[in-house]
């Protein structure tokens, strides 16, 4: 399937995409720039982001770049530490929520009968329950609340929604002539399913990875904004946390909340433009698209 | 017989960039053909002949990536000689589109505004061509036209996708003839049809040009009964030129050129004989490179030299019966 | 004269609708009996159902009732184990009708042919596997050069219909169910791609059943007709007595309004 001439195909059209396409390659910039920031930032601005100090609440200066927090915490130092938190966290969730709906979705799709229906009312009652007021009251309940775990319970609620759509998705496509040549040819199930129905879901599946991530920081900045989140590890999140606790809204303390909003604003559009334009990539019929040029 | 359009020499190509390449698919290459007043003229060929690019070249919806490199198209009516090819754009779509020459597509479904119900539909090409009625007369003549041609007159008040495949072609057939125009261009209207619906199709169009809704239709098919049922005059293309024009009983009965006869052959029917399968061998050729010479010379299996370096020219074997190939051309 | 494949009593229902539930009988009641080494030809419109009874009969959609015995076993029934299934698919394989839909968009056209060889035995790496597809992709009148390696958007209709049949030509099976081959052909293009079917069958001394809505080409290219109408079929008899002597309406009507070129 995915054999070593077509990576060679899939290089020729990722340069294409950096060549061709602005936004994208936009996108990749922004998105490259956070990452290396938060991958590398630290290495250069050694501050810990961790360390206390009294020098609470001060505005951007030569030593504080982006001012203190209400610990006397170096702003910068958080923003750098928090954004390879966030993106962790968003990556986990993407993670467990595409592996589950894909297989339940696949399975329910492709097989129908009962264990469609059984994988059908799981979903639906799942669905049907308020996800966000479910999520703050069980992340409360934690006493312990660390960022993996958090990242398993924001999961439980994504995954659903979209093992519904690869139902459909996987069992219209089984019903499709390819499919049913497969078959003829004596192939398993199994290897149908990975084979043929799998490869024609990959855009669906690598644009709901790449918007699972920017959900998974989304619901974790909203619930560290709570005070749910895991508030003793540093998180993009939890930086605004601390800033509401200050009201630095209304108290123009604009170096901690600008600078972590602005970055997860960045950081989840990047990811979804980067995610459409890779759809792209994955399907060969739009590769030949700069044919018909006047 | 009264020419209505005279098309000479037409070269019309698409311009394409393939890998940063620029290449010029010749797609109709030089043709030269006439459409009369009051006939059906039936234009058979594969695809990748050219036929349906001939189609919209005549109508003069030339659209980038197509291109008109020369030739001249001549429209004629009460006012006298006009000539189409050398007309604006804006002209054209003004005066010449849906008025005096309409188009019938191939999809009737892309063809009807979906969201609008029939009469709406009319109105709105009425409007866009500048003629204000309110919406009863409207309906009332729509409603006479598709009782005429065997509609039911309540359709009017349907949206397309309420109707069969069928009679949405047919409902296409009577829009695109609303405004009375000299020429309808049918281009592969039946081609996603089966049997019965198609014949349906194809008498519609005898009552659209029995009753006067249309002067002269110019039919693209590569559907050879269909088009023999209601053309007078047929021609054949073959990678963008036409290589025999006759009437539809001569092309049947005695077809000239190489092509012509083993296309006929190539259909089958229920009094082909049994058991007897026979077909042009052989690939179309590539129009944006295509052979020397006759372009046919390749597959024919009476190519000469001469095929394979010059041309032929069209010749008049009978009165009306136009042939290009050199078997034909007496030295 | 032995039969490879019995159909009885063959019925397909299908049901929608929650409270009010609507019943669609697209076949009602079919039986088919194919011989070997003959060629017969089903003749209906769409939505006669002749394209479910081409699922059913190819094990791709199980009917509501009915049994089909196929080399003396029902395939339902005594067909189990994915041993099972590679026999019954090297013994009875099917061609579609759309071209554009019967080749997976993601890879390449060399898979289909891959699977054929693998469905025959064969390793598709070895030397004998790469000749058997050189030559079945020869014996479809296609250059190899031409169109192996790649993608279906970039071959034509005509070539991927071809490769559909160069894949028979690998797994040579007993019996061909062909739904409607050449329907989405060029119709120059027809009587050549049905030939290919022809020939192989008769090499192979097969049986196929030809699924067409059209009467002419089933005439010309068969030994019996069955001709199919809402779901059931109405006449049978050989192609002769089909169309010069029609029994059921149906039928008369079809041979009335077929196209001919002469009459």
């Amino acid at each position: 399937m995915f054999r070593g001439v077509r990576l060679e195909e899939y290089r020729e059209m990722l340069l294409y995409l950096f060549r061709e396409n602005k936004r994208f390659l936009l996108a990749f910039i922004v998105f490259a720039s956070i990452l290396l920031l938060g991958l590398f930032g630290p290495i250069f601005y050694t501050r810990d982001p961790f360390a206390m100090a009294y020098k609470e609440q001060l505005p951007p200066s030569l030593e504080y770049p982006l001012g203190t927090d209400r610990f006397g915490r170096d702003i910068l130092a958080q923003l750098l530490y928090g954004i390879k938190t966030s993106l962790y966290i968003g990556f986990i969730v993407a993670v467990i929520s595409i592996t589950i709906g894909t297989i339940l979705g696949a399975i329910a799709g492709f097989f129908g009968g009962f264990v469609d229906t059984i994988i059908d009312n799981l979903t639906n009652m799942m669905l049907t329950i308020p996800s966000g007021l479910i999520l703050i009251i069980i992340t409360s309940y934690i006493p312990n609340r660390t960022v993996e775990l958090l990242a398993v319970v924001m999961s439980i609620f994504l995954w659903p929604g979209y093992a519904r759509g690869v139902r459909g998705m996987v069992s219209s496509i089984a019903q499709s002539e390819y499919v049913m040549l497969a078959r003829a040819s004596g192939q398993r199930s199994i290897s149908i399913l990975i084979r043929d129905v799998l490869p024609n879901m990959a855009p669906f599946i690598i644009v709901n990875f790449a918007s699972f991530i920017g959900s998974g920081i989304w619901m974790e900045t909203g619930l560290s904004f709570l005070g749910l989140g895991a508030l003793r590890s540093i998180s993009l999140g939890s930086l605004l946390y601390w800033a509401g606790t200050l009201d630095a809204i209304r108290r123009g303390l604009y170096w901690m909340f600008i600078p972590p909003g602005v970055i997860i604003t960045a950081t989840i559009s990047s990811i979804q433009v980067i995610a459409v334009s890779l759809e792209s990539v994955f399907n060969p019929r739009l590769r030949e698209v700069g044919v018909a040029e006047v | 017989m009264k020419p209505l359009i005279k098309a000479r020499d037409l070269r019309a190509y698409y311009y394409i960039t393939v890998r940063g390449r620029e290449r010029s698919i010749r797609a109709v290459d030089g043709v030269s053909i006439d459409i009369y007043e009051d006939e059906v003229l039936g234009v058979i060929g594969e695809s990748g002949s050219g036929k349906s690019t001939l189609a919209d070249v005549i109508m003069m919806n030339i659209r980038p990536p197509l291109r008109l490199i020369s030739g001249k198209i001549l429209f004629y009516d009460e006012k006298g000689e006009l000539e189409l090819s050398a007309m604006t754009y804006k002209y054209l779509r003004d005066n010449i589109f849906g008025k005096k020459i309409s188009m019938a597509p191939q999809y009737a479904m892309s063809a009807l505004p979906p969201a609008h119900k029939v009469w709406k539909i009319a109105e709105d090409i009425f409007t866009s061509h500048g003629v204000q009625l309110p919406k009863e007369e409207i309906i009332k003549i729509l409603q006479e036209k598709f009782e005429s041609l065997g509609l039911p007159p309540a359709i009017t008040d349907r949206y397309p996708f309420e109707l069969s495949g069928g009679m949405r072609q047919r409902v296409v057939l009577a829009m695109s003839t609303l405004l009375k125009p000299k020429l309808l261009i049918a281009d592969e209207i039946i081609a996603a049809l089966d049997v019965a619906t198609a014949k349906q199709v194809i008498e519609t169009m005898k009552l659209l040009k029995k009753q006067k809704h249309v002067t002269s239709i110019m039919m693209i098919s590569h559907d050879v009964p269909a088009v023999v049922e209601i053309a007078d005059r047929i021609a054949i293309m073959y990678a963008g030129k036409i290589i025999e024009v006759s009437s539809a009983k001569e092309i049947v009965e005695d077809a000239k050129h190489p092509y012509s006869k083993m296309l006929l052959e190539s259909i089958v029917t229920i009094e082909s004989k049994r058991k007897q399968l026979r077909w042009v061998p052989g690939d179309m050729p590539d129009l944006s490179n295509p052979p020397p010479g006759c372009r046919f010379h390749p597959r024919c299996p009476f190519a000469m030299d001469i095929c394979k370096k010059e041309e032929p020219p069209s010749m008049e074997t009978r009165e009306g019966h136009y042939v290009s190939c050199w078997l034909y051309v007496k030295r | 004269m032995s039969t490879i494949l019995e159909a009885l009593n063959i019925s397909k229902v299908y049901e929608s609708g929650f409270i009010v539930v609507k019943e669609t009988r697209a076949l009602d009641n079919v039986s088919v009996k194919i011989n070997n080494e003959e060629i017969v030809g089903l003749v209906g419109e769409s939505g006669s159902g002749k394209s479910t009874l081409a699922k059913i009969l190819a094990r791709l959609v199980k009917p509501t009732e009915g049994k089909i015995v196929f080399m003396g076993r029902d395939i339902w029934r005594d067909l189990r184990t994915h041993g099972d299934m590679k026999w019954f698919y090297k013994n009875l394989n099917i061609v579609f009708q759309d071209p554009y839909a019967i080749f997976n968009p993601y890879h390449r056209v060399d898979r289909v042919l891959h699977l054929a060889l693998k469905l025959a035995g064969i390793e598709p790496d070895s030397e004998e596997g790469e000749k058997e597809i050189l030559n079945a992709v020869r014996s479809v009148g296609l250059n190899p050069g031409e169109v192996l390696g790649r993608y279906p958007h970039q071959l034509s209709g005509g070539q991927k219909q071809r490769l559909i049949i160069a894949r028979l030509y690998i797994i040579k099976p007993k019996l061909i169910i062909a739904d409607e081959p050449v329907s989405m052909i060029d119709p120059s293009l027809r009587a050549y791609v049905l030939k290919l079917l022809l020939d192989l069958v008769r090499s192979e001394r097969a049986s196929m059943l030809f699924i067409t809505h059209d009467i002419g080409l089933a005439y010309a290219s068969t030994d019996r007709i069955l001709v199919m109408y809402r779901g059931k079929i109405v006449e049978d008899g050989t192609p002769d007595e089909v169309v010069g002597n029609p029994k059921h309406p149906y039928t008369k009507r079809l041979i009335e309004s077929a196209p001919r070129l002469r009459g």
